[in-house]
């Protein structure tokens, strides 16, 4: 079997049917990067169990008022009625319903994929952002790092590959599932933890 | 274009620009009388939160989107178990609830809730307000949402990614940290204030705290030192500057331009470091400025 992050992730959410991720689980005991990645989803689940999701009572009073807040036919605003209060021709006033009508039928639904793509490019800037911190914090502790005696930057250097490799293994996730929030959050956690890592080597 | 037509031409782009989005709103109530916690995850629009004594949970949701077969893939869910309440908004994608955020289409979310519940919140792009809560709060912009946190009892974490952060009447520890927005904190009385940012600015007036840790590109701290108080202060890339009243405080400066005090200072004084005292010494105070000055200055 060859590696593949999608069987991995499979096999952590539990997906998997048994004989096929009994042959997942043999493959992931030969192969380290399949081990380190396996073990990244499974950390993410758990973190995610940690977060206390608290399933729906049947039929409560909570779950009606989601489905209030969810309605398929609401209250919409009434764009009409904020025309009027501007159409003083009433000749021009149906030109602009007639104008908007043709606008909401003509226009289609964002699409599935449209989303996608926009938290894809939401998760992406986002992401920019953390890695020039990162940079900008590597290089200033890169800098101090020249003073420090040789044990702490023994320590130091560990300290980072550790957290580089962890990094790595949230990008491999979220890489993984793309536009999947949590995947972004354990991501974004692991470029705060590196931070957080460098400023306190700063303060020192 | 004579005045006529420019009015028939107003008339019609009004609406027509007025009609560029869909819009539901909901206002709902439920009864919550042991609410111990609120988490809310609303990656899609801004989100403000108020305490209040009512023994119940009001939520206002405004959906915003582009036509209304995307605004009925804007979704609110609810979830409450053993006084903790769980909110979050999300977007039917495939079939499925994805909590994610999107460009296209928006939910502005307001909440108020019982002031004892312990607040958990996260925001993608759109500001987050919380104000009237006595069990502390977690309060996150993960991208460029705005935090603004005021008169909150217990500990209040904030961070914002790329947003500017405001807390102000916190009656409790203060952690804040984030990337490259800046942090304004103002009457602070906790035992410990803790504010980090990589490339913002962090300015703090009127701080009680006795223990006060503060990072980030440039540092202005305003007001009086607390007796026996702690200070470290470290500007990345610009100026450490404290504005104080005149009180004995110890310090020990370091700068990569000057260290310069308004105050008349005894010790060791060069021109870009010192370790003195003023008035016999206090408060102790830490300071360091890697791409920037020192400045201690006297408050008017």
């Amino acid at each position: 079997m060859t590696c593949s992050t999608e069987k991995l992730s499979a096999l952590a959410d539990g997906d998997l049917p048994a004989r096929d991720a009994a042959r997942v689980r043999t493959h992931v005991e030969t192969c380290d990067a399949c081990r380190r990645e396996l073990a990244a989803l499974e950390s993410m689940k758990l973190a995610l169990a940690d977060e206390g999701r608290i399933p729906l009572e049947p039929r409560t009073g909570w779950q009606q008022l989601a489905e209030r807040l969810n309605k398929e036919t609401p209250a919409r605003a009434s764009w009409w009625k904020l025309g009027a209060r501007w159409a003083l021709v009433p000749a021009a006033l149906a030109l602009a319903v007639g104008g908007g009508w043709w606008r909401h039928h003509r226009s289609p639904a964002v699409s599935d994929d449209q989303l996608i793509a926009e938290a894809e490019s939401e998760f992406r800037q986002a992401d920019a952002v953390y890695v020039r911190a990162l940079d900008k914090l590597r290089a200033a502790t890169e800098h101090a790092r020249t003073a420090w005696p040789e044990p702490r930057r023994h320590d130091f250097d560990a300290a980072q590959a550790a957290l580089d490799g962890a990094t790595e293994q949230c990008r491999a996730v979220a890489r993984a599932r793309p536009a999947d929030g949590q995947a972004e959050a354990l991501l974004f956690d692991a470029y705060r933890k590196q931070i957080a890592f460098y400023q306190e080597q700063i303060l020192r | 274009m004579t005045r006529a037509s420019t009015l028939l031409a107003l008339l019609l782009v009004a609406p027509a620009a007025a009609r560029a989005d869909e819009t539901e709103e909901n206002f709902v109530y439920m009864p919550a009388p042991n609410s111990e916690s609120l988490t809310v995850d609303q990656p899609l629009g801004r989100l403000t939160l108020n305490g209040w004594d009512s023994p119940e949970v009001r939520i206002h949701s405004v959906k915003r989107a582009p036509d209304g077969a995307t605004l009925d893939k804007l979704k609110v869910s609810v979830e409450m178990r053993d006084g903790k309440i769980h909110v979050q908004t999300g977007v039917r994608v495939g079939g499925q609830f994805r909590s994610m955020p999107v460009q296209s289409a928006k939910i502005d979310l307001t909440i108020d809730a019982p002031r004892g519940a312990k607040v958990n919140a996260t925001t993608w792009s759109g500001d987050l307000n919380a104000s009237g809560f006595r069990a502390g709060a977690v309060l996150e912009s993960l991208s460029s949402g705005e935090v603004r946190a005021r008169e909150i009892q217990g500990k209040v974490v904030s961070h914002s990614h790329t947003g500017r952060q405001w807390l102000e009447a916190i009656h409790g520890d203060v952690e804040a940290d984030g990337e490259s927005g800046d942090v304004e904190l103002a009457h602070i009385d906790g035992d410990v204030l803790e504010a980090k940012t990589v490339e913002g600015q962090i300015r703090a007036r009127q701080v009680t705290t006795p223990v006060v840790r503060l990072q980030g590109g440039g540092i202005v701290l305003i007001g009086t030192l607390r007796s026996g108080g702690r200070y470290q202060l470290i500007a990345l890339d610009g100026d450490v500057r404290l504005e104080l009243k005149p009180a004995p405080f110890s310090v020990v400066a370091q700068a990569s331009g000057r260290v310069a005090s308004a105050f008349a200072l005894r010790g060791k004084i060069a021109p870009s470091q010192v370790d003195a005292v003023y008035q016999g010494g206090g408060p102790s105070l830490v300071l360091r400025a890697d791409r920037g000055d020192v400045l201690l200055q006297q408050q008017r």
